[in-house]
């Protein structure tokens, strides 16, 4: 794996030099607390395989963090995740609002949450069968991407 | 000439109406194809969703290897197309027994298993085709409809409007100096008309009252001028007649006479050309040049013949003209007195008349005159002491009264040759 | 014959007065329109000359006058503006002729002569003088109760002469009068001689008492 990551750091920093982006390993630690106090209440599993720290010119930040089972999660410079990504695979539900889950279950039985982004105006939902569903911050079904 | 201010104005306005309205139908047209197509897609779309959710509750959904009533198919595929693809196709019906056209959407999703399928989703869109046909049609007939209503009704409003300028017009082009027309009120709420009405009026009342104040000014100098004239020329008369003088007496009675003679046609000239320019001779009518030509040789044909000279009257096609007769009947005698005036002994006159332009041509002692000083008002030949040189004045002047006469005089064979052209 | 003059120009008033008098006429004037208008009203006469710019009025209404009360009136428009309206306006509200100043005195006579013939009916229609003799109406001429035929000019010239025989008709009142301002002054003297020369010949060959006598190299008489 380092061997992969390695070049592909390597990579990273180079493009990102030219454009102001820097990219660092960086450890659970390292994270802001939120971030791991998320990290800690949802994703019991298994372990942070690995974190990256990418700053844009000086001023954003974010965190990706990798898990084993290829499951990523994005976080802004708060430590607020921004997007939880199962690569195909459900992932935990338990910070998603009821709501969301809840019309999910009813619309679209034996679905499961492969993916969920969040921003400041709604939350973007992929489901198992690869629809994409969008609500509002309360958690309100607004209309699907199809 | 010139186009009329209707033909102008719609000419342009057809222009723009044509491009305008026909860009404005094209557009509406690219919209509405635009929403109808929306519209099926949006249809094929809600139908995916609902087919995915299906699968999701009933696996048997996902063997749907066929287009069958419901018009899907689900495949097993390697790599997922995600997007949405939509097309058109051309699919045989059997029903109809012909190719009729479909929107099909083509898309992917994952089964329950994980597995990736490929899902196809298709709807008939023969009536937005149709629709849309139909839709053509309308809007082709409905441009036509408004181009045309917008042509008559610019065409019916601009008659209206500009019918009280129309009129003016019609007055105007009639309008004669001195002959007292008035301008007939325009009946128009059109501010400009008014005002243009009632300018005009005002530059016709004082026209007019200028014209009548020449007018009686000339007829004013006639009669001052005359008068003296008259009173000496009778009291001479008198004396003559009373017959108590000498011959030398008599003589010198008569030269005397004779001299204020030449005063009385000198002012009968001047006037004349006072009149001739002041615009007196307004009415017209359409004189031939010939009958005139006629005329005049027939009052002169004694002194004519008395001076041994042949006249030849040549009426090959006749030159008409709308003019006021007395001016022309003076124009061609004045003309053919000169002819007669100069010429040589046993000497020739012509006279050629044909459709756009009558000459007159005399042999002459003289030697060719010049073009220019000739018109010249008192400009005389040396010799003549009882010429007033005023004939060819008034010949110049009544040509100038009509803009469509020239005048041209030439030496030609030995002839002094005045032409009158149209 | 008894004519009105209404003239306001006295000088010119005089000399057609004692010309019309030296021919046994009975000349009576007026020189403004009140006068004339009451002249008119309240006596008869053969022939009226009438200057139809008058101070006071205008002349054509005078005119009108006449017309009504005295249908037998000849009436001759004298006019110094020599204006065109005034003759056709003239002319159609009835005046029998119409003679632009300045005019000879010959020619005055002579349209008097015309019209004063025109109106009276019961008048003469011939005027004779020695065998002459002439018919205005037909233009015609007599000689010893002979017929003889004259062209136009002629008719006009000898026409002249009749009216006021003994009197000196001027060679340019001649010209002006028939070859109207057709003439011009040079040729007119020579012109005229030759036309008098024809005439004369015509006369004594159809065995003329009358002849044309030439006065002075200025004009000619019926004598």
């Amino acid at each position: 794996m380092t061997r992969i990551l390695l070049p592909v750091i390597l990579l990273l920093v180079f493009s990102g030099a030219a454009r102001g982006q820097k990219v660092q390993k960086i450890n659970l630690n390292d994270l802001p607390e939120k971030a791991q106090a998320f990290i800690q209440k949802n994703f019991t599993k298994e372990k942070v395989r690995s974190i990256l720290k990418e700053t844009e010119d000086l001023l954003d930040i974010e965190y990706k963090v990798t898990f084993p089972d290829k499951l990523k999660i994005k976080f802004d410079k708060k430590g607020e995740w921004k997007e939880v990504d199962g690569q195909r695979q459900p992932i935990p539900t338990r910070f998603i609002p009821e709501k969301i889950l809840a019309y999910i279950q009813k619309r679209f039985p034996n679905n499961e949450v492969v993916k969920i982004e969040k921003d400041r105006k709604s939350f973007e939902v992929e489901i198992s069968s690869g629809l994409e569903l969008e609500f509002d911050t309360n958690g309100n079904f607004i209309k699907i991407d199809s | 000439m010139g186009k009329s201010l209707k033909t102008y104005t719609l000419k342009h306005l057809v222009y723009i109406l044509l491009l305008v309205v026909a860009v404005w139908a094209g557009l509406f047209y690219a919209f509405i194809l635009d929403e109808v197509y929306d519209n099926v897609d949006d249809g094929l779309k809600n139908q995916k969703i609902n087919i995915i959710r299906q699968a999701y509750i009933d696996s048997t959904v996902l063997h749907t290897r066929e287009f069958g009533i419901n018009q899907f198919r689900i495949l097993p595929t390697d790599s997922l197309q995600k997007a949405n693809i939509f097309s058109r196709q051309m699919i045989y019906m059997e029903y109809d027994d012909e190719m009729e056209p479909y929107r099909v959407l083509r898309t992917g999703f994952y089964a329950p298993d994980g597995q990736p399928y490929s899902l196809e989703i298709r709807t008939s869109t023969v009536e937005e085709d149709d629709f849309l046909i139909n839709l053509t049609i309308a809007l082709v007939v409905l441009y036509l409809l408004i181009v045309i209503t917008l042509f008559l009704v610019n065409s019916f409003v601009l008659e209206r409007a500009l019918k009280p300028l129309k009129n003016l017009i019609k007055d105007l082009q009639n309008y004669k100096f001195g002959g007292n027309t008035k301008i007939k009120p325009v009946n128009s709420t059109v501010t400009e008309f008014i005002i243009l009405e009632e300018k005009i009026q005002e530059m016709i009342d004082r026209n007019e009252s200028l014209f009548l104040r020449q007018k009686q000014f000339i007829e004013n100098a006639s009669h001052e001028l005359q008068t003296p004239l008259a009173i000496t020329i009778n009291k001479l008369d008198l004396l003559l007649e009373n017959g108590d003088l000498n011959e030398a007496q008599s003589t010198e009675i008569g030269e005397t006479k004779r001299a204020l003679l030449r005063m009385v046609n000198l002012n009968k000239s001047l006037l004349m050309l006072s009149r001739i320019e002041n615009r007196q001779f307004e009415e017209k009518e359409t004189v031939s040049i010939c009958a005139v030509a006629e005329e005049i040789t027939g009052q002169l044909e004694d002194i004519i013949h008395f001076k041994n000279l042949t006249l030849q009257l040549e009426c090959r096609e006749d030159f008409t003209l709308y003019a006021n007769r007395n001016l022309i009947s003076i124009l061609v005698s004045n003309l053919l007195r000169n002819a007669i005036r100069y010429n040589t002994g046993q000497g020739k006159i012509g006279i050629i008349i044909s459709r756009n332009e009558f000459s007159i041509s005399n042999t002459s002692s003289l030697a060719p005159l010049n073009p220019v000083l000739i018109f010249e008002r008192f400009y005389k030949h040396s010799s003549d002491h009882n010429s007033s040189g005023l004939g060819l004045s008034i010949v110049e002047s009544i040509i100038n009264t009509y803009p469509e006469l020239r005048l041209e005089y030439t030496y030609q064979h030995g002839r002094h040759i005045f032409t009158v052209r149209k | 014959m008894k004519i009105l003059i209404i003239e306001d120009e006295p000088e010119l008033r005089k000399t057609v007065q004692s010309s019309l008098e030296a021919s046994s006429h009975l000349v009576e004037y007026a020189s403004d329109f009140s006068s004339g208008l009451r002249k008119t009203e309240d006596y008869t006469y053969d022939c009226i000359l009438l200057d139809i710019m008058l101070p006071g009025g205008n002349g054509l209404d005078i005119l009108r006058e006449i017309r009504q009360r005295h249908p037998e009136t000849s009436v001759i428009i004298l006019s110094a503006k020599d204006a065109v309206d005034d003759k056709v306006a003239g002319l159609d509200l009835g005046a029998d002729d119409y003679l632009a100043k300045p005019f000879h005195l010959a020619e005055l006579h002579s349209r008097i002569n015309s019209a004063l013939r025109r109106r009276v009916r019961n008048g003469e229609d011939h005027i004779t003088y020695k065998n002459l003799k002439i018919y205005p109406e037909d233009r015609t001429l007599k000689i010893n109760e002979q017929e003889v035929p004259l062209n136009r000019k002629e008719y006009d010239m000898l026409y002249h002469f009749m009216v006021r025989p003994n009197k000196l008709l001027q060679k340019t009142t001649l010209a002006e009068s028939i070859w109207g301002d057709d003439i011009d002054q040079a040729d007119s003297l020579d012109f005229i001689y030759s036309q008098v020369k024809n005439l004369r010949k015509k006369l004594k060959d159809n065995h003329s008492e009358a002849d044309l006598q030439a006065v002075y190299g200025v004009g000619y008489k019926l004598v």
